[in-house]
């Protein structure tokens, strides 16, 4: 009997540390998605958090060296841009027009990008699409 | 000849809803005669979608661009294995494969000659037929691979230049058969349900079945993650991109099922539970095609939107509910015959391990999903970034390597508790002594000595295991350590091919370990001669070599690379622009050695004017050092030569 108590009370604290392993790892991997636009709605709450932000790549894209400079377009107004300053390898698949996903942080008017992600840099898609 | 393959479907089809028909009718008012009429409809319907995949290959090869899928696929410069994988290379075609294996899989099932489970077969055969149906509408109606366009165009797109990779040829093929192979344990499962047979007959019947699909997606996944390191060029292999989780949940499923079996056939316990998990795989692998060909994950390599997710969607809703009802409604024949007494039996353990590798799968899933749940319900998209799957995943991978250890060590057969004590404290011992070997050469990396002490605790287990078996057998038969370990494997595949997978397992942890939380990287900008260093690596960039082949404009680094103060060679990463595609695509250096990977990337390039009017040039460099990262692919070999060993058919079958 004792022994069987033993075996819960383990069982117990495994379970326990188990859900704060879960709950801990997935509140601190939390962020949030915006199209520009909102996030240029909410800029003030979300200056200085991680967040990912998705749009389409403007035309001006300016590299120097490593640095790079470019505006992403909210999806759906064009008129709506974004600037971000990003730095290291760039994607094969990044492109002027392209969509991208840039994740990084919002502070002062500029996104400063910690990474790219392509969207649609399809495998399965090589057709020109615009 | 774009309307063989495309009538061929529609015969198939109709072949398929007959076989259906007359299997279901024959088994009920048993008439033979209507059921072998059933079979054969079964054959014909592998042999016109044999006719239907021949066709569209044939197309590509012949480069006949009037149909769409060719021109949009393939091209006249593409060398012969590239035009092949070009059946696989498109949403339509990779669908047409698809349901090409599975048609090969219903013709094994009619055919085979085993007297386990021939109850089942017509049942088993309807569900076959029922998803093979499936893929044949889609086919048919939604993502028709012989379209013809209205003109003929001169050439096609051909392949994207980053699918131009050995990858390209076997990555695809393997995970798409692995997908199309479980439906015959799936298939399998659900007729037994329907025919209320549920002894250890559908089991035995399934088990080889499931070895190869989960063969196949193990290999699938292991030439995904080595294609994305040698060839996307961002230095890692595994992302937990949605896409790559819809590759990795059926497989942990089918893993814990594969585990199951064992039980449910030995101690006949854990039946529901056998039950779910075949289930569960079958509807993960649609739920990743559904999430590969929607819009509905933000993932770098969706299909895009198409036309066949809401066939997918109601085609997932249909099993799922469908074959959830049949569990429930059959809960009583699915009482285990007896109880799992203790924890600490090898069912108890396995059992635990199903668990954990239950949980495993859910949380891949809900960091895949939540993105979308929490789009549907607050309206703004919350992704979760990978450290979720790093922090969570993770350690419920560990505990299931130190578990599978523990579970080597307790045999079947009751053993005495000190014995197994004994057992337990000597691997133990033995990790301990190589986690202080770590420690005292400089490793300080708790995590690491954790990891490092459960695969040093699992192998140990392993091999002094098997190491008892050998000798036992050598004492007995009195013959050489050679012979004994040979008869053993032979007379027991699946047991000591699964201890090769396991190791292979252990070797692959120790590589993704060292790769993760040890490597290096650096970025700089190098204006000719000049040299950076990382690690003991000093790279020196000579010069940019710009050439013009034919299609394609390269410009090319050379970097002089030495270690320590020797020099190790040199190495040329390279950004390459090709005439008929639009984005560059960069093909990185790689030196792989034993104990790590120097991984070199050529971000950027431009040419400077100095202020005395000479010309040089600047580059930036992404330079990695991976370690131990050769050992996933040597362990990947391994875990492939085993788990062929499993599956290859013994003598007794």
């Amino acid at each position: 009997m004792l022994k069987k108590k033993k075996y819960l009370i383990g069982a117990f604290i495994l379970v326990v540390a188990l859900i704060l392993l879960g709950y801990f790892g997935f509140m601190g991997g939390l962020t949030y998605y915006y199209e520009v636009s909102e996030l240029l709605d909410k800029a003030t709450s979300v200056s200085g958090q991680t967040v990912r932000v998705s749009g389409n790549v403007a035309d001006d894209v300016v590299k120097d060296g490593l640095e790079m400079r470019f505006t992403i377009l909210d999806m759906s107004n064009n008129a709506i841009n974004l600037p971000v300053i990003y730095s290291g390898a760039v994607p094969d698949t990044f492109k002027v027009g392209n969509q991208v996903v840039v994740e990084g942080k919002y502070t002062t008017g500029i996104f400063e990008a910690e990474a790219i992600i392509v969207k649609c840099g399809s495998k399965y898609i090589p057709e020109e699409q615009d | 000849m774009a309307e063989i393959g495309y009538i061929s479907l529609i015969i198939a089809l109709v072949a398929s809803i007959y076989s259906i028909g007359a299997y279901i009718f024959g088994s009920r008012t048993n008439r033979t005669a209507i059921t072998n009429s059933a079979s054969k409809s079964v054959l014909i319907s592998t042999v016109l979608l044999t006719i239907s995949a021949v066709t569209l290959v044939v197309a590509l090869v012949s480069h006949q661009f009037q149909i769409e899928y060719v021109a949009a696929y393939s091209s006249s410069t593409m060398t012969l294995p590239y035009l092949i994988s070009a059946l696989w290379a498109g949403n339509a075609g990779s669908l047409l494969f698809w349901g090409w294996i599975i048609s090969l899989a219903a013709a094994a099932v009619v055919l085979r000659r085993r007297n386990q489970g021939q109850e089942l077969i017509p049942y088993t055969s309807v569900i076959i037929m029922a998803v093979q149906s499936f893929f044949l509408l889609l086919l048919i109606f939604a993502q028709n691979p012989f379209t013809k366009l209205d003109f003929i165009p001169a050439e096609g797109s051909g392949l994207n230049p980053l699918l131009e990779n050995p990858g390209m040829i076997f990555h695809p093929p393997a995970l798409l058969a692995g997908y199309a192979i479980f439906v015959v344990p799936f298939a399998f499962a659900i007729a037994a349900l329907l025919k209320r047979k549920l002894d250890n007959d559908w089991l035995t019947a399934v088990k080889r079945w499931t070895l190869l699909g989960w063969l196949l997606l193990g290999a699938g996944n292991l030439i995904g993650a080595w294609w994305a390191y040698a060839e996307l060029g961002w230095g890692g292999y595994w992302g937990w991109d949605p896409v790559e989780n819809a590759g990795l949940m059926p497989w942990l499923m089918a893993t814990a099922f594969v585990h199951s079996i064992m039980i449910q056939k030995r101690k006949g316990v854990l039946k529901i539970w056998s039950m779910l998990l075949i289930i569960l795989t079958f509807i993960l692998i649609i739920f990743g095609t559904f999430i590969t060909r929607s819009d509905i994950l933000h993932s770098v390599h969706t299909f895009g939107e198409t036309a066949v997710s809401s066939f997918f969607l109601v085609f997932l809703i249909t099993v799922f509910v469908g074959s959830l009802s049949l569990i429930i409604y059959r809960r009583k024949d699915l009482k285990d015959d007896t109880e799992i007494g203790t924890l600490f039996s090898r069912e108890g353990a396995f059992l635990i391990n199903n668990i954990f590798l239950f949980i495993a799968t859910f949380v891949v899933f809900w960091g895949t999903i939540f993105p979308t749940i929490s789009e549907l319900l607050s309206g703004t998209s919350i992704s979760v970034a990978t450290s979720y799957f790093n922090q969570v995943a993770i350690p419920f991978l560990l505990a299931i390597v130190l578990l599978s250890g523990i579970c080597i060590l307790i045999t079947w057969r009751q053993i005495s508790t000190k014995m197994l004590r004994s057992n337990i404290l000597w691997s133990a011992i033995s990790a301990l002594v190589v986690v202080v070997v770590l420690v005292a050469f400089g490793t300080r990396h708790w995590y690491a000595l954790i990891v490092y002490f459960i695969c040093s605790f699992v192998i140990w287990a392993l091999l002094s295991q098997w190491f008892r078996e050998i000798a036992a057998v050598r004492r007995t038969k009195a013959i050489t350590w050679f012979k004994a370990c040979w008869s053993l494997l032979v007379t027991n595949r699946s047991r000591y091919g699964g201890f090769i997978v396991h190791i292979a397992i252990i070797i692959i942890t120790i590589g993704v370990v060292g790769s993760s939380l040890f490597d290096v990287e650096k970025e700089t900008e190098l204006l000719t001669g000049e040299s950076m260093t990382v690690n003991d690596y000093t790279i020196t960039f000579n010069d940019l070599i710009p050439e013009g082949v034919e299609s394609r404009m390269i410009v090319k680094a050379e970097l002089d690379v030495y270690k320590g103060d020797k020099f190790i060679g040199s190495m040329h990463p390279q950004v390459i622009f090709h005439t008929n595609f639009e984005q560059p695509v960069s093909e990185v250096a790689i030196r792989s050695t034993l104990s790590e990977d120097l991984y070199l990337i050529l971000a950027s390039w431009e040419t400077i004017t100095l202020d005395d009017g000479s010309q040089t040039y600047r580059a930036g460099l992404s330079a990695l050092v991976n370690p131990l990262v050769i050992w996933i692919w040597i362990g990947g070999g391994i875990f492939l030569f085993g788990g062929l060993v499993a599956f290859w058919p013994g003598r007794r079958d």
